[in-house]
């Protein structure tokens, strides 16, 4: 095995590629390894920078029973994917914690994508059911981070949600830090927060020009902020685990500087999302047209299997190139290509 | 001996499975993957890409480096190794020729783990366990980010000094000893506000790389601290060159696992005891291999290609000595000054810079680029000054054109950091000198 791992990773991205498409001729579909269910567009802050635009409920989102038979139960189905719960504030739903001893009750993992404000409220859930993994939202020192969450003391909130989630067992608690033209030049003072605070690692997300951060454009870094980010995180990857996310796309062989395994999007191949009113969508786009159906009309793991073929078959440009970030390619957001500089220039 | 009817199974089944197959695609129907046919699948796209290759180096497609590059592209991170590098700029002078008189003396050149019992030790010092971080990465995380003329109260030497206890426990042995005393003195000493002396220094270095502990965050660290001392150029250039090759044994060892795979922990999960000795760490196999592999091409990363600055040399007779090889650069070379070059001039000379203009060299001075910006001439520095002063009134032009300029800009940086720590611009100062830092 040794011998085919180094093959493996020399060429992983063409062996993916390679692999879903024969996959696609044979008529099979790989199981999902992770579905993200954006539990609730509700939320109490007004991050700029939101996705999901999230902000009062969505109408018609998926009651208690739904989200349970049409999505905890399906994912059984689909072989147990790692269940993402994520928002909105999915912890302003009241009964997210009868649908995760739900599915905890059903042998999936689940974790969870929060603010963190509300986390201490559920100090039992998590001792009972502990997420495999949280990503704790933080965007800058104490100042920078409640100004852009528009609250005072969400900062600290934060910070308070990382130690409670390490004292309930959670085994990867990850800080998650949307890097913004705002916060871009401001990480230095950042990460001996983030290596404090007792977290795990520190997932360095870049902004999309998704949900509400469609109108607030001009916070996308700029290429040399970019570079330097990068560059940033490739040091502090010896001190602390640092990792570039998804939304920053490949960088090529030197992926191994940013990342602890390859990039290689996983949007319709490997994950999808399901919205909050049940809309079944490649990634975090607020886009419907992107739907491949609505768990309402069609079951979940037939969505799965006969949905995304313009992500597993040749030919579909961003969808079908698994070098880059779906989700960044589909909104024309072209400034993070320069963030490897000379590393990027080299193929795989 | 195989029988008949055993054959006619075989193909029995396969022609079922092609039937099923055949069938589901002209009805258009989808399968979901099972985990037992995953691995054949995985492993069929492995050969159509490994036969696909083999396939364009026959018919010659591939690049001539054999790497499938960009056409005009370059590989920062294995082709432009130190040595290489030198052959680039002495391509660009007239016969440059070798210097012999400052050429430090540093060894042969070879992958300093030996076997897999240093590779195995070297794991257990840096690789996490799934409880908590490695101990060198523990240390370093303590030890690095203080800064300078921290008080001695201060609870961060706490810090420091508990992860130092820890390091040296889970080294053991007399090497563990004689790094526990090398690194506790130096703790000692930087709280007490002393400096330290290049040799000492190179005794950490050493103590390091004796147990072995091979840890980029800590190599950088050293070479911060000897930056500034006013040493020989020799005695620089050795310590440069020795911490160049760390950091390239480092750079091979995160080459080499993501080949291999990373190194993994495993709880022990016995009642039992653990046998003595059990880390539960697992070193892939084929990573010594792999790194060894790799070494003698490997550059110092971002030591080598960020955080330079470029020059052109106006009066011959300064000598670049970079990794463990000194050149005589000719009048009118354009070279880059790298952060573990160290420039010598036997008398008085000049070098340029583009946009900063001259900086004077006298005789034997001895330059690298943690002070090439105090060589610079007033209009330079004036020049250096005004952009720092830009970038930490939050003009981010000026912060684009300090990233370009850091080694002649970094002690101007420091100045006025520390001048006015609140200002607008200087959280923005502050991520620019750690890309100088590390």
């Amino acid at each position: 095995m040794g011998l085919l791992h180094r093959l493996y990773a020399r060429a992983a991205p063409e062996v993916w590629e390679t692999e879903t498409r024969l996959l696609h001729a044979l008529r099979l579909v790989r199981r999902p390894l992770a579905v993200q269910w954006i539990a609730t567009a509700m939320c109490d802050l007004r991050c700029p920078h939101c996705y999901s635009g999230a902000g009062k409920r969505a109408e018609g989102e998926l009651t208690t029973q739904e989200a349970i038979r049409l999505v905890v139960d399906e994912l059984v189905a689909l072989g147990r994917p790692t269940f993402v719960i994520a928002g909105g504030e999915l912890l302003l739903r009241r009964d997210i914690a009868e649908i995760v001893a739900h599915a905890r009750a059903q042998g999936l993992e689940w974790a969870m994508h929060t603010h963190g404000g509300h986390v201490p409220k559920f100090r039992s859930l998590f001792e009972r059911h502990p997420p495999t993994l949280a990503a704790i939202s933080l965007d800058g020192e104490q100042r920078q981070h409640d100004l852009f969450r528009g609250r005072q003391g969400s900062h600290a909130a934060a910070l308070a949600a990382i130690r409670t989630l390490k004292e309930c067992g959670c085994p990867e608690v990850v800080a998650g830090t949307t890097v913004t033209r705002e916060n871009a030049d401001r990480l230095a003072d950042l990460f001996p927060i983030v290596a404090a605070s007792g977290a795990d690692s520190w997932g360095l997300h870049l902004f999309a020009p998704e949900g509400r951060g469609a109108e607030h454009t001009a916070l996308c870094p700029t290429p040399e902020q970019l570079r330097r980010v990068a560059a940033f995180a490739r040091r502090k990857r010896g001190l602390f685990h640092v990792e570039l996310c998804n939304e920053w796309g490949s960088a090529g062989a030197d992926d191994r500087f940013y990342r602890d395994q390859p990039f290689l999007c996983g949007a319709g191949r490997i994950s999808c999302v399901v919205g909050a009113t049940g809309e079944v969508l490649p990634c975090t786009t607020t886009d419907l047209r992107e739907s491949e159906g609505n768990v309402r009309d069609r079951p979940l793991r037939d969505i799965w299997t006969r949905g995304f073929t313009r992500f597993r078959s040749a030919g579909h440009r961003e969808c079908s190139d698994g070098h880059e970030c779906w989700l960044q390619a589909r909104n024309g957001n072209p400034c993070r290509e320069q963030a490897f500089g000379a590393c990027r220039k080299e193929a795989v | 001996m195989r029988r008949w009817w055993l054959d006619l199974g075989s193909f029995a089944v396969a022609l079922a499975l092609a039937a099923a197959v055949v069938l589901r695609w002209r009805r258009g129907h989808v399968a979901l993957l099972s985990s037992t046919a995953a691995p054949a699948i995985r492993l069929l796209a492995l050969l159509i890409v490994f036969v696909q290759g083999c396939a364009d180096r026959l018919r010659g497609r591939e690049e001539p480096d054999g790497q499938g590059a960009v056409p005009g592209s370059q590989d920062m991170s294995v082709g432009a190794g130190p040595s290489q590098q030198v052959e680039e700029d002495m391509s660009q002078g007239a016969n440059a020729p070798e210097s012999s008189g400052t050429t430090p003396t540093l060894g042969p050149d070879a992958f300093p783990l030996a076997d897999e019992a240093a590779l195995g030790r070297w794991a257990r010092l840096v690789a996490d366990d799934g409880f908590a971080v490695g101990p060198g990465k523990r240390f370093a995380l303590a030890l690095v980010p203080v800064p300078e003329a921290t008080p001695a109260q201060d609870p961060r030497w706490l810090q420091v000094a508990s992860a130092l206890e820890a390091l040296a426990d889970a080294a053991g042995g007399a090497e563990g000893e004689a790094f526990r005393s090398r690194w506790r003195a130096h703790v000692e000493a930087r709280k007490a506000g002393g400096s330290e002396t290049i040799a000492e220094l190179q005794a950490l270095l050493s103590s390091m790389e004796a147990l072995p502990l091979y840890h980029a965050g800590l190599a950088g660290y050293v070479w911060r601290r000897a930056a500034p001392l006013p040493v020989s150029a020799s005695e620089r250039a050795e310590l440069f060159g020795r911490i160049e090759r760390h950091l390239r044994a480092c750079e091979a060892l995160l080459k080499g696992q993501f080949e291999t795979g990373p190194i993994e922990f495993t709880a022990w999960r016995s009642k039992a005891a653990p046998p003595v000795g059990y880390s539960g760490l697992k070193v892939p196999k084929g990573l010594l291999a792999a790194a060894k592999g790799h070494y003698p091409q490997i550059d110092a990363g971002t030591w080598t290609v960020e955080a330079t600055l470029s020059l052109t040399v106006v009066d011959a007779g300064v000598t670049l000595l970079r990794a463990g090889r000194a050149s005589e650069l000719q009048a009118g070379q354009r070279f880059t000054l790298g952060r573990l070059d160290v420039l010598a001039s036997g008398r008085p000379a000049k070098l340029r810079h583009d946009e900063l203009g001259d900086m004077s060299l006298g005789a034997g001075a001895v330059v690298t680029a943690w002070d090439v910006g105090q060589r610079l001439a007033r209009p330079g520095s004036e020049r250096v000054r005004a952009k720092v002063a830009a970038a930490q009134s939050d003009d981010s032009k000026a912060l684009e054109q300090l990233q370009s300029i850091l080694p002649a800009a970094h002690l101007e940086i420091r100045r006025a950091l520390a001048e006015k720590p609140q200002a607008p611009g200087s959280p923005g100062l502050r991520t620019l000198l750690e890309l100088f830092d590390q």
